[in-house]
């Protein structure tokens, strides 16, 4: 087997054990990148030299036998909405092209702490704003399953980079299911964690209150070990919570369903038709796993959740974005269209700057918090999200994990949404009340359509704040009956995983 | 829910966005779908099946909150970086279009 | 129908707060003479990815001003984005108080037109960040008419306290009392410098004028308010509002209408000019920051705040005339600023009696520090010297004269034992027996004078005051001459 194709855990022990080196790996990525971003294109940034480096570097550590960490040599993808010290951070926008963070985020210091290398920066729908990396200013896309489709969004290219093999973790963001709809799109494992439990700290922001930065992997193992490593305390969040945080990894060995309630939703079947019926599928197939693993399946109601989620998310998101986007003026930083005045500096600058999807958004907040319009949008959708909360809070009081589908469909053609936003927005509508409860929820890949071209479709369980360890129980369970997540078929043969 | 073309200028105006006149059409129907949306809201609470009276807007999360940062200076060193990539610059200042004392 | 035309005032007071950091990140609040740009970090220029966190000391001391003016604080306050583009303003937003400011409800009293303590209602006092400097042109001149305005973010983010006052105000002159008093009492809580001129302390007006009827009082019209702005001094203050009272007066009294508008105080020209029509196309969409969870200030805090708060300056003041009976207006002398409060209740203590105290200070050590330059905090006379000093006059042991002669001596840094002697006084001033011995030495070596006087020959006492001068001269000016004169009358008496 290739050296790209090894889970992280895998690397780690391997690189630890000198079977290989830290440089080795990265060259076996590197190839694979270099083989398959063309067909692709998940990257808007290659850091080869920079991880070359960093790779020689840990190996000379492995040599004098310093640890490097808990992620010694692994080739790790960013968002490119995440600061990386002297890497381009554009966001997948033409307001922020060629724009430099001159500091780190705080996840990118944990990873370098933790011996990670850095392989690249993954492609992204602008200011993380949709759900199929289409609205990417630069270029779209593709699924590694299927080139022709899109691979979700808005973290699309981190997916796709961990389904393509380019690195074994990724880190994407999540403010509507940014992370879980392109995972069930890409066939991995995919974590939204609870709000406030990863670092917000050089994280562009979209939405500041539903944001949160999460792992991509190809085992539940790798995606633990990511986790332990990006949830820490940070003094420079004031939303990032000071409580500690265990070591994820470590029970997984011993994970088990028996007699853990796992809930499915009661709306659902009203809502069937407007899901796809192999989605409905893989979800009963995988709850039958559960029950077969000694879970009792139970019913909740969200109704406040599954019918008023999405309207809400269409108001406060965009209202948040509108006020974090405003930053963008030419002033200081990024795309500037310099003009005799200053109202046409800001009007030239930002009428270029942002892409259809984004303005669309920045108008919508604008408006929806504008004299006048405030209580009726803004303020009732917070007051909806306040009956989600406790919606959620109540359904927890008789299960452990709740299950839906990630999104209604499997990945969907290239185009087939893009001039139709607002149909689009309903990908998010199993995976944005989530981020509005500032809940926890995992998707995992439960199966694959039928038909010659197989896509992987996600499943989603969702968990009390702050129930992580519940979630990666559930999906270490599940990767047991139902295999690794695989790298896609594509280019070279690869072995490994649960290919179709 | 009518939205105006009226308003989408309004609103380009706050948000310091240049529309160009072919985009606002587009933007009054997009606005209306999403407001639109929202309007289920307003038909459900006529309906009695969603009931807003009393509820606290969740304005903020419930999680504990790190501490205040103390009054201790720290030094940035971004400075340098951000001051060589500034769009326009003279000496260490920032420039823009010459703003009337006054205005 | 005669008319009346009343002005009504309220102001708004930013107060830059004494913090070592900016109210959002930890950059240095020092910018005064900084080079542009430097005190700057992600937070405050507003860099993509970069988060607030708010500054424990900031809310500390708006608790301490809240308290002061007795306003009521919240125990939950929330901090709201106010959303609009100018170039010193990084994030396109300034991060402050909206429905939930910290602070609420308070008052103040300052002197009244009518001699009589006013009260002003405080509406608020709330937290936010200040927004950058933009220069317009250079101080040599060469940026003078160029096409380009340059920003400098050092102040950005340093943080202010807010204080805003109900309408309560009727004439420029209590404007300028209310200014006073609330500059003299965030510089007494140790809260902000206050600097008027450096721009720490900074005042809005909101001012209107309301047309009456003379005899009934009845309001029969009520003029558009303008706030004015760009007042850098207590005098531009006053001046300026006396100029835009009767700017508005004089509009509506010719039947004119005002506008609502911002108008900057020209302090050369001594007039205000009008900026922009307000409210038009301001509309801040607030909404709460969802990066700044709401602060709670805490039973605790508030509890060890208040028992930390000094003696304000008007309890004081009551105090001094109370305590030392001191007349008002020495007592608002010396409780105007700490310090001279201090230096003051420090002579006393050290044996001064309060009111040739509360003299020397508005007179000589102020004369000096004038002179000098100098601050109170870094005055070279002691109080315990002072006192000495003061002690010595109040005994008759030297005359006013030569103690202001000591005390020049003294301002220059000598100990009281040398500065005694360089003023020709001899140390420890003369006993009332060196007194005595000088009259009989002068009554002996003038003993035709003496005759003259016994004889009832000085009806106008011309030559009892000759004697009195010699007597004087030889003790150098240390004995105090209605105490000399005195002693002479006694004496010129025993022999009669
Ligand atoms: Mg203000
Ligand atoms: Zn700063």
């Amino acid at each position: 087997m290739e050296l790209f194709a090894l889970s992280a855990a895998e690397m780690v022990r391997g690189i630890k054990a000198k079977d290989f080196s830290a440089s080795e790996v990265f060259a076996s990525c590197l190839s694979r990148i270099e083989a398959l971003e063309p067909e692709l294109s998940a990257l808007l940034a290659l850091t080869a030299g920079m991880g070359r480096e960093e790779a020689a570097r840990i190996d000379g550590m492995i040599a004098r036998g310093t640890d490097p960490g808990p992620l010694a040599g692994v080739p790790v993808v960013l968002k490119d909405n995440m600061c990386l010290r002297g890497v381009p951070a554009t966001c997948a926008s033409r307001i922020l092209e060629g724009w430099i963070p001159p500091y780190d985020g705080k996840v990118a210091e944990l990873l370098a702490g933790a011996g990670a290398v850095f392989a690249g920066k993954a492609n992204m729908d602008e200011f993380a704003m949709g759900s199929s990396t289409e609205f990417s200013a630069f270029h779209p896309t593709s699924n590694p399953w299927d080139t022709g489709r899109v691979p979700g969004g808005s973290s699309g290219g981190s997916a796709a980079a961990v389904a393509a093999g380019y690195a074994p973790l990724a880190l994407g963001s999540d403010t509507g299911g940014s992370i879980r709809q392109p995972a069930s799109y890409c066939g991995l494992y995919g974590l939204k964690p609870t709000y406030g439990l990863v670092s917000r700290w050089g994280l562009v922001a979209f939405a500041s209150s539903l944001d949160q930065i999460g792992p991509f992997a190809r085992t539940v193992e790798d995606l633990a070990l990511l986790l332990s490593v990006i949830a820490a305390p940070d003094a420079r969040d004031g939303t990032c919570s000071p409580r500690e945080r265990p070591d994820y990894a470590a029970p997984l060995a011993a994970a088990s369903l028996r007699g853990k309630r796992i809930a499915v939703v009661k709306e659902l079947d009203a809502m069937r038709s407007s899901v796809d019926p192999e989605v409905l599928r893989v979800l009963e197939n995988t709850l039958n796993l559960c029950r077969e693993e000694g879970a009792e399946i139970v019913e909740v109601s969200l109704p406040v959740s599954l019918e008023f989620g999405l309207p809400c998310y269409y108001i406060l998101a965009p209202a948040e974005a509108s006020s974090n986007l405003a930053r963008f003026d030419g002033v200081r930083y990024g795309l500037s269209c310099r003009e005799d005045s200053l109202l046409d500096l800001y009007l030239t600058t930002r009428g270029a700057g942002f892409g259809a999807e984004v303005k669309r958004r920045i108008l919508t907040g604008t408006y929806v918090l504008s004299s006048g319009y405030y209580d009726a949008y803004y303020l009732t959708a917070q007051k909806v999200r306040s009956l989600m909360k406790a919606e959620f809070r109540k359904a927890f009081g008789r299960c452990d994990l709740i299950a839906l589908p990630t999104a209604p469909t499997p990945a969907f053609k290239k185009g087939e949404l893009v001039d139709d936003p607002v149909r689009m927005y309903l990908a998010d509508v199993f995976t944005l009340p989530v981020n509005l409860a500032e809940l926890p929820a995992l998707s995992l890949n439960g199966g694959f359509t039928g038909g010659k071209k197989p896509l992987p479709v996600g499943v989603q369980f969702i968990a009390p704040q702050w129930g992580e360890p519940e979630l990666l129980n559930a999906a270490a369970v599940l990767e047991r009956r139902l295999g690794k997540a695989p790298i896609a078929p594509l280019g070279a043969a690869t072995e490994g995983g649960n290919a179709p | 829910m009518t939205i105006s073309e009226k308003d989408v200028r309004h609103v380009a105006d706050l948000a310091r966005l240049r529309v160009e006149e072919k985009e606002i059409e587009p933007l009054v129907r997009h606005f209306e779908a999403i407001l639109g949306h929202f309007a289920t809201l307003s038909r459900a609470r006529e309906e009695g099946r969603l009931n807003l009276d009393g509820v606290d807007p969740f304005l903020f999360s419930e999680r504990e909150a790190p501490p205040l940062r103390e009054d201790e200076p720290v030094r940035s060193a971004v400075r340098d970086d951000v001051l060589a990539a500034a769009p326009e610059r003279k000496d260490s200042f920032f420039v823009v279009p010459r703003i009337l004392e006054e205005e | 129908m005669t008319f009346r035309y009343i002005p009504v005032i309220g102001l708004e007071i930013h107060v830059q707060l004494s913090t070592a950091t900016k109210i959002f990140c930890p950059c240095s609040t020092d910018y005064i003479g900084a080079e542009p740009n430097t005190n700057v970090c992600p937070v405050c220029l507003g860099l993509p990815g970069s988060l607030p966190v708010l500054n424990k000391r900031a809310v500390e001391l708006g608790v301490r001003a809240g308290l002061a003016l007795s306003c009521t604080i919240r125990n939950h306050t929330v901090f709201h984005r106010k959303n609009y583009f100018y170039p010193d303003l990084p994030k396109a937003y300034q991060i402050s108080q909206y429905d939930l400011p910290l602070a609420e409800g308070g008052e103040i009293y300052i002197p009244g037109d009518d001699g009589r303590p006013r009260r002003i209602r405080i509406t608020r006092l709330h937290l936010e960040e200040d927004a950058g400097k933009l220069v317009h042109s250079a101080a040599d001149g060469r940026l003078e008419g160029a096409a380009f305005s340059f920003v400098d973010y050092n102040r950005g983010g340093v943080p202010l306290a807010e204080i805003v006052s109900e309408p309560d105000i009727t004439s420029p002159r209590e404007a300028r009392e209310y200014v006073a008093r609330i500059r003299q009492t965030v510089r007494y809580l140790g809260v902000s410098d206050g600097d008027m001129e450096r721009g720490s302390l900074r005042v809005d007006a909101n001012v209107s004028v309301k047309k009456t009827d003379e005899t009934s009082g009845e309001v029969l019209y009520w003029g558009e308010r303008t706030e004015i702005k760009n007042m850098n001094s207590l005098r531009a203050v006053e001046r300026a509002l006396e100029y835009e009272i009767i700017r508005q007066t004089g509009v509506l009294a010719e039947g004119g209408s005002l506008e609502r508008e911002t108008r900057h105080w020209n302090d050369g020209e001594g007039i205000t000019t009008s900026m922009r029509s307000k409210e038009a196309a301001n509309d801040y969409r607030y909404f709460p920051d969802p990066d700044i969870p709401p602060i709670v200030v805490t039973e605790e805090l508030l509890e060890s705040t208040r028992n930390a708060l000094p003696e304000l300056p008007w309890a004081k003041e009551r105090r001094f005339a109370g305590e030392y009976g001191l007349p008002e207006a020495d007592a608002a002398f010396m409780a105007e600023s700490l310090p001279v409060a201090l230096y003051f209740e420090e002579c006393v203590k050290n044996g001064a009696a309060p009111l040739r105290a509360a003299n020397w200070i508005r007179t000589e050590v102020f004369r000096v520090m004038n002179e000098k330059g100098l601050s109170m905090d870094s005055f070279p006379v002691k109080p315990s010297v002072l006192a000495e000093l003061v002690a010595l006059v109040e005994g008759g042991k030297l005359s006013t004269t030569v103690a202001r002669e000591v005390f020049a001596h003294l301002a220059e840094g000598r100990s009281l034992k040398d500065a005694l002697p360089a003023a020709g006084a001899s140390p420890g001033g003369l006993s009332a027996e060196d007194v005595e011995k000088m009259v009989d030495r002068v009554l002996l070596a003038n003993g035709d004078v003496v005759e003259e006087i016994r004889s009832g020959r000085d009806p106008k006492g011309k030559k009892i005051k000759f004697l009195t001068g010699l007597v004087m001269k030889e003790a150098r000016g240390q004995a105090d001459a209605a105490a000399v004169s005195g002693i002479l009358e006694r004496r010129l008496g025993e022999g009669r």
